[in-house]
């Protein structure tokens, strides 16, 4: 466990090396930053001073060195837009993203069990098919479309719920519904074909041979080993629900920090832009790994490889 | 209990061929598939459709008409024949938009797919042959992509370059480029340790084409399949992008922008934003249905379980 454990970090220290890299390499491809901040009535020489104070005329690896260094303490430079500190202004918007993105993944577990559990025990059945069926559309439906329907629908029509902004419940209704229903199709789908995988197995046959209640047969013994493929899905899920939460936070107005890439997008605020999408995906790196040590308790087989 | 076939895959040599009976060819088990059959009636159609667009579209996509402004689609109150689906906020004809945007979901979508499956062919056959520091290399690239949320990327990348549909087609396709990538390299893997590679090693033929030709058939099945998916995946990426005003410029016309249009008018003219998000729906649909039984026409294994 300890070599694995030490094997696997290593690991990520390097994904998350290789992704400084990579955010870095699109800060400095956007272009020179001076050129926002630099007035029409500068000289060459206050430009050069510019530069040179904001070590732009430095080798690339330099300028790398230099980012590098500051993001391990934090530091992701500075927001055009705001004039603050990128750091803070994600950080601040960080809760109401993970709110948004943990209330899906629940939402995906909780729906798509039971869905998934029972057509597989229930094989042709009505909720077999319906399941499917929804599984189908479900993964079909672009989310910003989905999102629209359940404001026309939800907010527009019948007027139950608000269609944007954060606080109650209400308002999480909506967006996390839009969020979650991509996943809720796709682990409806995993969940089924895992339990059907498991449930073709000899130590199922052999619990049904002594006779023990198909109940148990189910719960303890077949479902435990059909949520193995689960658990990694999950990880890889939460990358997915990040990523989606930038276009529901646009179509819901939900102030977490896809809202905030977006508008930085449309600002030309590389800064904030490249903070976000590396801290995003420093998150997502720590996921996975725990997600992968997880996965190495409930399956001894991963340590091995 | 699941029943799992003990049918071969589709391996293109004698050995499939001795199987006999039990094997079925594609058209029949397209006749069993009847959801993947509905499906490629679809497309079809809307391949020809998006050809055919200048004779089969009955207005001019981009002909403004302000008098004709937010119609709704005929059958409704204050709908008209003359536009079947209704009209924008410029009055220009939705179905005609619908159709001339089938023209952008279907190239981008293909084209992507066709990046994404050369360069992660030729990354997997690199990581493969050449093995070392080269595999490692390659394949830590395509775990550092994995890391951001892929939507993400597109998006900063998208930023970086700026709108435009050569520019969608190249981020999508460079970026999802991992999962042909890693097959192809585990079948080098699997082949380069075989016998037969060492025996036409030793008469002194090339190695790289005795890989090549017995890696690349077989795994056609399994990056056909991922192919079909993928095209349906970046036709959704495509029309996100283009949806957040980053995609293919609104000069253009696609299904994601004229979603992107309808969200403003979403309370007095629901039909803007539905009709092209159903068009969205309806042709990844097909697409998925399509990938699900050539996934299992060519791994009968899974045939049951996914």
């Amino acid at each position: 466990m300890g070599a694995y454990l030490v094997r696997r970090a290593v690991r990520a220290v390097l994904v998350i090396i290789g992704v400084s890299f990579i955010s870095f390499a699109v800060l400095f491809l956007s272009g020179d930053p001076t050129d926002i901040l630099v007035g029409e009535d500068w000289t060459r020489e206050e430009v050069q001073r510019l530069r040179r104070d904001m070590g732009l005329d430095r080798p690339w690896i330099v300028q790398y060195a230099r980012y590098a260094g500051r993001a391990v303490r934090g530091d992701f430079g500075e927001s055009l837009r705001y004039r603050r500190p990128a750091f803070d202004l994600i950080a601040e918007r960080l809760p109401a993203t993970l709110e948004l993105a943990l209330v899906a993944l629940l939402l995906s577990v909780i729906l798509a069990l039971p869905v998934g559990v029972l057509s597989a025990i229930h094989r042709g059945s009505l909720i077999d098919q319906g399941g499917m069926l929804f599984a189908l559309v479900g993964q079909a439906m672009p989310v910003f479309w989905l999102g629209l329907m359940l404001i026309l629908i939800f907010g527009v029509d019948l007027g139950w719920l608000p269609v944007s902004g954060r606080g109650t419940l209400a308002h999480l209704t909506l967006p996390a519904l839009a969020l979650s229903t991509y996943s809720i199709a796709r682990n409806t789908r995993v969940i089924r074909s895992s339990m059907l995988d498991v449930l073709g197995n000899e130590y199922i046959t052999t619990a049904r041979a002594k006779g023990l209640s198909e109940w148990i047969v189910v719960h303890l013994h077949a479902l435990r080993n059909a949520m193995i493929p689960v658990v990694t899905i999950i990880g890889l899920e939460f990358g997915h629900l990040l990523g989606g939460a930038v276009i529901v936070e646009t179509i819901f107005a939900w102030p977490g920090i896809g809202r905030l890439m977006i508008q930085a997008v449309y600002a030309k605020d590389f800064p904030l832009v490249q903070a976000s999408v590396t801290i995003t995906a420093l998150i997502f790196v720590t996921l996975n790994f725990i997600v992968d040590l997880l996965y190495s308790v409930l399956d001894p087989r991963v340590r091995l490889n | 209990m699941p029943m799992v076939r003990q049918e071969a895959p589709a391996l293109p040599d004698e050995e499939s061929a001795s199987l006999g009976p039990e094997r079925v060819g594609l058209g029949q088990s397209l006749r069993r598939y009847k959801t993947a059959l509905v499906g490629l009636v679809f497309l079809s159609a809307l391949l020809l459709t998006a050809l055919g667009a200048p004779l089969i579209a009955p207005h001019d996509p981009h002909k403004v008409s302000v008098a004709d402004r937010l119609r709704p689609a005929a059958g409704m109150r204050g709908g008209s024949r003359a536009n079947l689906l209704g009209t924008d906020s410029l009055g220009r004809d939705i179905l005609s938009r619908l159709i001339y945007g089938a023209r952008v979901s279907i190239l981008v979508g293909l084209a992507s797919v066709v990046i994404s499956g050369m360069v992660g062919i030729t990354l997997g056959l690199l990581a493969g042959f050449f093995g070392g520091k080269l595999d490692d290399l390659i394949m830590g690239l395509a775990e550092v992509q994995l890391a951001f949320p892929f939507i993400l990327l597109a998006i900063t990348v998208m930023a970086v370059l700026g709108p435009g549909l050569f520019n969608v087609i190249a981020v999508l396709g460079v970026s999802r480029w991992v999962a042909y990538g890693r097959v192809v390299r585990g079948q080098v893997l699997t082949v380069r340790e075989k016998e037969f590679v060492e025996a036409a090693r030793a008469l002194g033929y090339p190695v790289y084409r005795v890989l090549l030709f017995q890696i690349l058939p077989n795994i056609t099945s399994p990056l056909i399949v991922i192919a079909t998916f993928a095209v349906a995946g970046n036709i959704i990426s495509e029309s996100s992008l283009s949806f957040l005003g980053l995609g293919v410029p609104t000069s253009t016309v696609t299904w994601g922008s004229m979603l992107s249009e309808g969200r403003e008018y979403l309370r007095v003219a629901w039909w803007l934003a539905t009709f092209p998000g159903l068009a969205i729906m309806l042709t990844v649909l097909s697409i998925n249905l399509i990938g699900d039984w050539l996934r299992d026409f060519f791994d009968p294994r899974l045939r049951d379980l996914a």
